[in-house]
């Protein structure tokens, strides 16, 4: 501890701290614009001089560390001369009209400027205006209203030409011009997010940022988090969306729904609009980061794009109707198949987007009153698979694992296809894990990704091998005599059913890992992040990650090691809320007859004590059996392999009711479409990959006569003979209700529910019996196996509307192949391609690269909204394609 | 690290030249401090650096492109554009004593004939261009040229013959130089020479010569003192650095020696930049032996066993030399891992700069060798506690090594008997402009600068004395009635001014001090590392508004135009994180000050 004073005022702070950093958190202002908090000093703007008693002359707050007694002045009439000084030598080489412009405060957009010549240099003309650190800090410090030297030739505005501005990306803009070589950006690309695609180049007065080998950002190997632009002091670095609208109307905290990782973002809302977004350091797992899809994907669609009415097919064509009408004819044609057939000619698809309440209305309104258990999600399969393997392990799929240890993590597992690509902020802290807390990295991938570059052992097999390489490793592992020896001590048994290994294991990563499970409290992380495709290999690999933990952190600690990320939002929400065809609310079991009698008794109404998955579902539809299908945002035509028999599902359907704001491929085979609004503009909650019950809040205005998904179910209902009070419109009383017998939501209540609360979850069940491993199917056929995968920059709205530009930065629409596939196949980079398997081509346009595994084709799962599809078998087995360079046109 | 490779490709020739640098690939790849080598593998080779090179070194070191960016883009005798990246470049030094020996005129003859600077030969083999002090003002006007190839030839001209320049640049090739040019020597005075002792009286490529003239008779003498013995002598000696800043060697080894974490470091500064100077490269270029047995000297004193000397990019023989001497060391077992069978193990290691004035800073010089931009880094922590690779280092130029050999010699208290009481020992001054015998002088400190002046043969014949600038570009204007301060750290510190590490260049009443000062602010404005705001700005405006005052077009008035320099020197000097911008407006104010050269121009 450490008592010193500020201005006169006593603070007590640690020793050791930095001063900059105490001053600030106790209101006393020190200018500075180069300081990041928590990274060591950079020293550079030379601001944020104090007077401190001893010292000979200024010292520089931000390098000064607290030592007990210190006395500190922040105000003198020095110190305010100093920053003074500094900032005119910081304003000579930077657009001041912005400070000097008398009519500054008048100005609005489009007026003409009385007083200055140069139009450019308006201070209106800069799009930070009003939103900009250096002004800011210009005007508390006294530096604003100052007369312009006369005449005077100041470097700034005396250069004969300025550096062109970098805009030829969607996301961001990189204005040199504006550009007080702060170097924030720099570290924050660097130490923040260990990318380093940014740099301070040239020297003395040339010296100027540049990315990557000094060309364009897109160039670079810059992803596009932002991070740069949320330390950037000025209108250097910049959103290209909305650049020009400076300030939001008001600033909402609200959830990212592009992962799992559930990380708070603040969208700023203008007119009704989202225009910004910038992340909020209230969430403890990305604190202040969040990635490319967080940041802009908001802005992938107008609301000309959404539906504004609700729509009824007549013939080939969709035809507006009335909200009354379109209830009531939805409510019709679900109760008519229900009546007409049998309740289980009806079901209830969930989207892995939605949200909790709107999962749980969705699933007590199939069972209680269409009386079916025919609820599931197109997420549901995958997820259905890791999670029997986790209650095989662990007895319960709630698990303790908690994303904000992942960078204290000493030894980390990644069980991925690109943990970058389909979680970034995840990725980052495995990142940090390694660069920060020089923990020792094991990735397990096919594919190359940014993880992978920071893996101590790299584990790559052959496309497919994965589920193969990771058993040998776990049966590696269960025959070291040593480490047997002690988990068999712990209690664990029948290790050597995992010792048939038949590949020999990678050598680097069995020593790493032996040395992990060995180590004295070695704090082990495991993460797994499965491919949303591919159900036989993402239930292999979730044993064998299972497995390993087990071996790896003991059966004691191996609950709070295991990280299992869905690739959806909402994924484990569903199941705990009980959307999916195997469980019912709160997570129990489908087979739980106690909990389903107690269940009936508080819905008073039998609860179905069988359910049809999404695969059986489309299955039934094809035969006739499936009549009707209400799906609540989900789009089986975008997520489901075997695209064809899905569509075919669809159309032999007598009733498709879809709610969606999006004229989906789904949406456009519906007979009603019911429209949703955007998810930045409805009330709920999701359940983040650590189980944080995360507060959406309803930001942005619905489009046209749009309504709220609970709000169409609570109508449903009512319409199906549901009373108001058992479905209500609300999100708060549905969570309510959710709240009232859902133990791990007892604390998730509207109000009361903070952000990113998490329930304290009970001690992670002790593991003491490994699931058993499933061998690799021998080969099929010839072709490459075709991997495919959420990737970073397509946009899954405007991926699921066919939108050329989805993926605006024009990298993901590609065939990947390795360079000895591709020259075996005579396909050459950038030349088009015909992909076929399961009785479909796909064109496409070859690119030749390392990234991906030798005997593999990958093809981004969202391109072309989920075209890949087409070639993958329905019942989730692997596909070989056939990867042929198409005859040249012309 | 996270790596994108840029889709051009490295050529064969420049994975070659990087392969070699680098070593064969193994499965870690290289360590980072071997960026700075692999870039200047490929620019002697090739003339540039272009996109395939730099990606193919950011594959073998798996450092990001950017990094590696920043740093080639950092020094001034890279050059990353293929299109002015000629495999012949001749930098023509236009600075302080080059300027007052003709420069310009040089660089005139050559804008006739080839075009401004940076303008490629008709054949686009060669270019030319302007450069800060070259250290060889002692034979100003002076010029290097380089030529990149298989067999890279980088040759100082001086003093430059226009007509032979002009010529190796049309025809775009170079002969290597002549023993007779590299034996030429600096003129050296005064009666007793002892830093200067072998100074062109033995072969320098020569181990045997060496110790044939008293070579490694120090060292053995300091192996019987044992380190902590070694110290007391240099303390006794009141060996005070050589570099500039005048800090007590033995006081900055003890610390070194005593500290806990493990390695130390010991690095010789030899990175000579300021311009004026050139001591170190005679010193380095006739007597290298001596550096090298200096050096383990201090490393065997400091607990060190790896040493580095870093050497300014500009002095290609100096650099040569050294490594020759320090390969013969070590096959010699004067270097290695049993310094002369005694069990102790010490190494050295030359690095070679790259053209950064700001180098010389001794952190920025670490993270030069590190693989980084030579940015200067805030202190605490003290080199002595963490420096070079985050670890103790001992710091020393040249100079000052050398000194510890005589130290040794004769022991500290009869080292500490010459001079004066507070600066003892002889002290080598640098003396160039407008003297009849310009070169390297030995003196003991006492010694007038009017003296000094004298050993240097005074001013040509009829011409009067207008100024002396003491301490190179970041030192001080002496106006000629103050040449009779003798040469000491506490005489020149009562005045105000720096001895600095001792360049001493003459005026005469010929020259334009006003844009002799011109170039002193250009230089910095040049040479700032861009890091801080007060130096990377400061100095641009320092200049802007010397440029106003010496075209006689002030803003406002006179008066102001000056208040506001002072304004802008203040915060340079209060502010700036490094030396280069605490003394980037010392020449300038001083000459201001004491020549009072814009005195007369009055209000507008």
């Amino acid at each position: 501890m450490a008592t010193i004073t500020i201005d006169g005022r006593t603070v007590e702070t640690t020793d050791g701290a930095t001063l900059l950093e105490v001053c600030r958190h106790n209101g006393a202002y020190v200018p500075s614009l180069c300081y990041l908090e928590g990274l060591p000093p950079y020293a550079g703007c030379r601001m944020c001089l104090v007077e401190i008693d001893g010292a000979r002359g200024l010292q520089l707050s931000c390098s000064t560390k607290v030592t007990d007694g210190m006395v500190v002045r922040t105000h003198t009439e020095e110190a305010r001369q100093a920053h003074k000084q500094v900032l005119s030598l910081i304003l000579a080489n930077h657009s001041d009209r912005c400070l000097t412009c008398h009519r500054r405060e008048l100005c609005h957009p489009g007026d003409i400027c009385l007083r200055d010549q140069v139009v450019t240099h308006r201070c209106i003309t800069c799009p930070k205006n009003y939103r900009c650190e250096l002004q800011a800090t210009c005007e508390v410090v006294g530096m604003a209203n100052y007369e312009p030297w006369e005449g005077e030739a100041r470097s700034w505005y005396a250069m004969a030409s300025h550096p062109p501005a970098d805009e030829g990306n969607p996301f961001f803009e990189f204005d040199p011009k504006m550009c007080i070589l702060c170097t924030r950006c720099v570290r924050a690309c660097q130490d923040i997010r260990h990318t380093g695609a940014i740099t301070l180049a040239g020297r003395g007065f040339s010296a100027h940022i540049a990315f990557g080998g000094g060309g364009p950002i897109h160039e670079s190997n810059c992803d596009f988090c932002g991070a740069c632009i949320d330390v950037c002091p000025t209108a250097t670095l910049l959103d290209h969306p909305h650049k020009w609208v400076s300030k939001p109307d008001q600033w909402v905290n609200t959830v990212c729904p592009y992962c799992s990782v559930g990380c708070t973002i603040r969208l700023g809302v203008r007119q009704g609009q989202g225009i910004i977004v910038r992340p909020s350091s209230a969430n403890p797992i990305s604190f202040d980061q969040i990635c490319v899809r967080g940041r802009y994907h908001y802005d992938a669609l107008r609301e000309r794009d959404r539906i504004a009415r609700p729509l009824i097919r007549r013939g080939d064509v969709h035809a507006p109707l009335s909200w009354e009408e379109a209830i009531a004819q939805a409510a019709g044609a679900l109760k008519a198949a229900r009546d007409r057939h049998d309740p289980s000619a009806v079901g209830v698809l969930v989207s892995p987007l939605a949200s909790n309440e709107e999962a749980y209305l969705a699933q007590k309104l199939a069972r209680t009153l269409l009386h079916t258990g025919n609820v599931d999600s197109t997420a549901g399969p995958v997820a259905r698979a890791v999670a029997g393997a986790v209650r095989d392990v662990f007895g319960t799929e709630v698990l303790p694992a908690d994303l904000t240890r992942l960078a204290q993590a000493d030894y980390v597992v990644v069980v991925a296809d690109d943990l970058e690509a389909s979680h970034p902020v995840a990725a980052l802290r495995v990142k940090d894990a390694v660069a920060r807390n020089f923990a020792r990295c094991v990735v397990v991938a096919g594919r190359q990704g940014e993880v992978s570059d920071f893996a101590h052992a790299w584990v790559r097999p052959r496309a497919g091998g994965e589920v193969a390489a990771l058993n040998a490793l776990v049966a590696a592992l269960a025959t070291d005599p040593e480490l047997r020896a002690l988990r068999t001590s712990q209690g664990v048994q029948g290790l050597e059913r995992l010792a048939a290994g038949d590949a020999p294991a990678d050598a680097e990563a069995f020593s790493l890992l032996r040395a992990a499970a060995l180590g004295d409290k070695a704090a082990v992380a495991v993460v797994f992040a499965p491919a949303p495709t591919a159900t036989w290999r993402n239930d292999a690999l979730a044993r064998a990650a299972l497995d390993l933990t087990i071996l790896l952190a003991g059966p004691a600690r191996a609950a709070e090691a295991f990280y299992y990320l869905p690739t959806e939002a909402n994924v484990l929400g569903l199941r705990d809320m009980g959307a999916t065809a195997d469980l019912l609310p709160g997570a129990h079991p489908l087979a739980d007859a106690v909990f389903r009698d107690d269940l009936a008794a508080r819905w008073e109404s039998p609860v179905p004590a069988e359910g049809l998955t999404v695969t059986q579902m489309v299955a039934n539809a094809r035969v006739g059996r499936l009549k009707a299908l209400l799906v609540v945002g989900d789009n089986p035509a975008l997520w489901l392999p075997g695209r064809t028999e899905v569509l075919d599902a669809l159309r032999r359907l007598d009733a498709l009711v879809v709610i969606d704001q999006l004229m989906t491929d789904t949406a456009a085979e519906a007979h009603l479409v019911l429209p949703d609004v955007d998810v930045y503009g409805k009330d709920g909650t999701f359940t983040s990959a650590d189980r944080r019950v995360l507060r959406r809040m309803a930001a942005v205005a619905p489009q046209g006569d749009a309504r709220p998904a609970l709000a169409t179910l609570a109508a449903l209902a009512e319409a199906l003979g549901g009373s108001p009070d058992a479905f209500p419109s609300d999100a708060a009383r549905v969570m309510d209700e959710v709240a009232s017998f859902l133990p791990p939501y007892a604390h998730a209540r509207y109000p009361e529910l903070l952000l990113h609360e998490r329930e304290s979850l009970p001690d992670g069940p002790a593991a003491t019996t490994p699931v058993d491993l499933l061998p690799t199917p021998a080969a099929a056929a010839d072709g490459l196996l075709l991997l495919t995968a959420r990737t970073l920059y397509t946009s899954l709205e405007s991926a699921a509307l066919h939108r050329p530009d989805a993926d605006k930065l024009g990298r993901e629409a590609f065939v990947e192949m390795r360079p000895e596939d591709a020259a075996r196949l005579g396909v050459a980079d950038g030349q088009p391609v015909s992909v076929e398997a399961n009785g479909a081509v796909l064109p496409m346009t070859a690119k030749v690269t390392a990234d991906v595994p030798a005997g593999a084709a990958f093809i981004p799962l969202l391109y072309d909204g989920g075209a890949v599809m087409k070639l993958l078998p329905a019942d989730g087995s692997d596909a070989h394609v056939r990867v042929r360079a198409a005859v040249p046109a012309g | 690290m996270d790596i994108h490779l840029s889709a051009t490709e490295a050529s064969p020739i420049e994975r070659a030249a990087v392969d070699a640098a680098l070593g064969p690939r193994d499965t870690r790849p290289p360590p980072r401090d071997r960026l700075l080598p692999a870039l200047w593998a490929v620019q002697s080779r090739v003339g540039h650096i272009g996109e395939g090179a730099l990606s193919y070194i950011c594959e073998r070191l798996d450092v990001p492109p950017a990094e590696a960016y920043s740093v080639a883009s950092f020094y001034a005798l890279f050059s990353l554009d293929p299109s002015a990246g000629q495999p012949l470049v001749a930098h023509v030094c236009d600075d302080i004593a080059c300027r007052a020996a003709g420069a310009e005129q040089i660089c005139a003859r050559l804008e006739t004939a080839l075009g401004p600077p940076g303008t490629p030969t008709s054949d686009g083999r060669a270019t030319w261009r302007r450069a800060s002090c070259l250290g060889q003002c002692d034979r100003a006007p002076a010029a290097l040229v380089m030529a990149a190839g298989s067999q890279p030839i980088e040759r100082a001209l001086a003093p430059v013959d226009p007509p032979a320049l002009q010529t190796a640049l049309r025809d775009g090739a170079l002969s290597p130089a002549t023993d007779a040019e590299t034996a030429t020597l600096p003129r050296i005075g005064g009666a007793s020479l002892r830093l200067l002792r072998r100074v062109g009286r033995i072969d320098p490529t020569s181990l045997d010569d060496y110790r044939a003239h008293g070579g490694y008779e120090a060292l053995r003498r300091a192996v019987r003192l044992g380190p902590d013995g070694v110290i007391r002598e240099v303390v006794d000696a009141k060996l005070v650095g050589r570099g500039g800043a005048a800090f007590p060697t033995g006081r900055k080894w003890e610390a070194v020696a005593h500290a806990a974490a493990r390695p130390h470091y010991l690095v010789c500064n030899a990175d000579e930049s300021e311009p004026g100077m050139f001591k170190d490269r005679v010193l380095m270029e006739h007597d290298p032996f001596a550096i090298i047995e200096a050096m383990t000297i201090a490393g065997y004193a400091t607990g060190c066993e790896q040493g580095y000397v870093y050497v300014r990019g500009e002095y290609p023989l100096a650099f040569s030399r050294l490594r020759n001497a320090v390969a013969q060391a070590q096959a010699k077992g004067l270097l290695g891992d049993d310094v002369l069978g005694r069990g102790f193990r010490f190494d050295i290691e030359p690095r070679r700069g790259a053209g950064a004035y700001v180098c010389g800073e001794e952190t920025a010089l670490f993270s030069s060798i590190e693989g980084y931009r030579g940015e200067p880094r805030n202190r605490p922590p003290f080199p002595t506690q963490s420096g070079l690779f985050g670890r103790p280092t001992a710091v020393n130029n040249v100079e000052t090594l050398v000194n510890v050999l005589e130290i040794l010699r004769e022991g500290g208290p009869a080292f500490a008997a010459i001079g004066t009481r507070d600066s003892t020992g002889t002290k080598l001054f640098c003396v160039s402009g407008r003297v009849d015998r310009p070169g390297v002088y030995e003196v003991p400190f006492g010694t007038t600068l009017r003296a000094l002046l004298d050993l240097a043969g005074g001013l040509p014949a009829g011409r009067t004395l207008r100024a002396v600038l003491l301490g190179g570009a970041a030192g001080s204007v002496i106006p000629p009635e103050q040449v009779d301060m003798p040469l000491t750290f506490e005489a020149a510190r009562a005045r105000g001014v720096a001895l600095g590490s001792g360049a001493v260049i003459v005026f005469d009443d010929t020259v334009d001090l006003r844009r002799i000062l011109l170039r002193v602010a250009a230089f910095f404005r040049d040479e700032s590392c861009g890091q801080c705001v007060p130096c990377r700005i400061g100095t641009v405006r320092q200049e802007e508004l010397l440029e106003r005052l010496v075209s006689g077009r002030p803003h406002s008035s006179v008066r102001d135009e000056l208040a506001l320099l002072a304004d802008i020197g203040r915060a340079m000097r209060d502010a700036s994180i490094c030396g280069l911008g605490q003394t980037a407006s010392t020449a300038v104010e001083s000459a201001v000050r004491e020549l009072k050269l814009f005195a007369d121009g009055g209000d507008t």
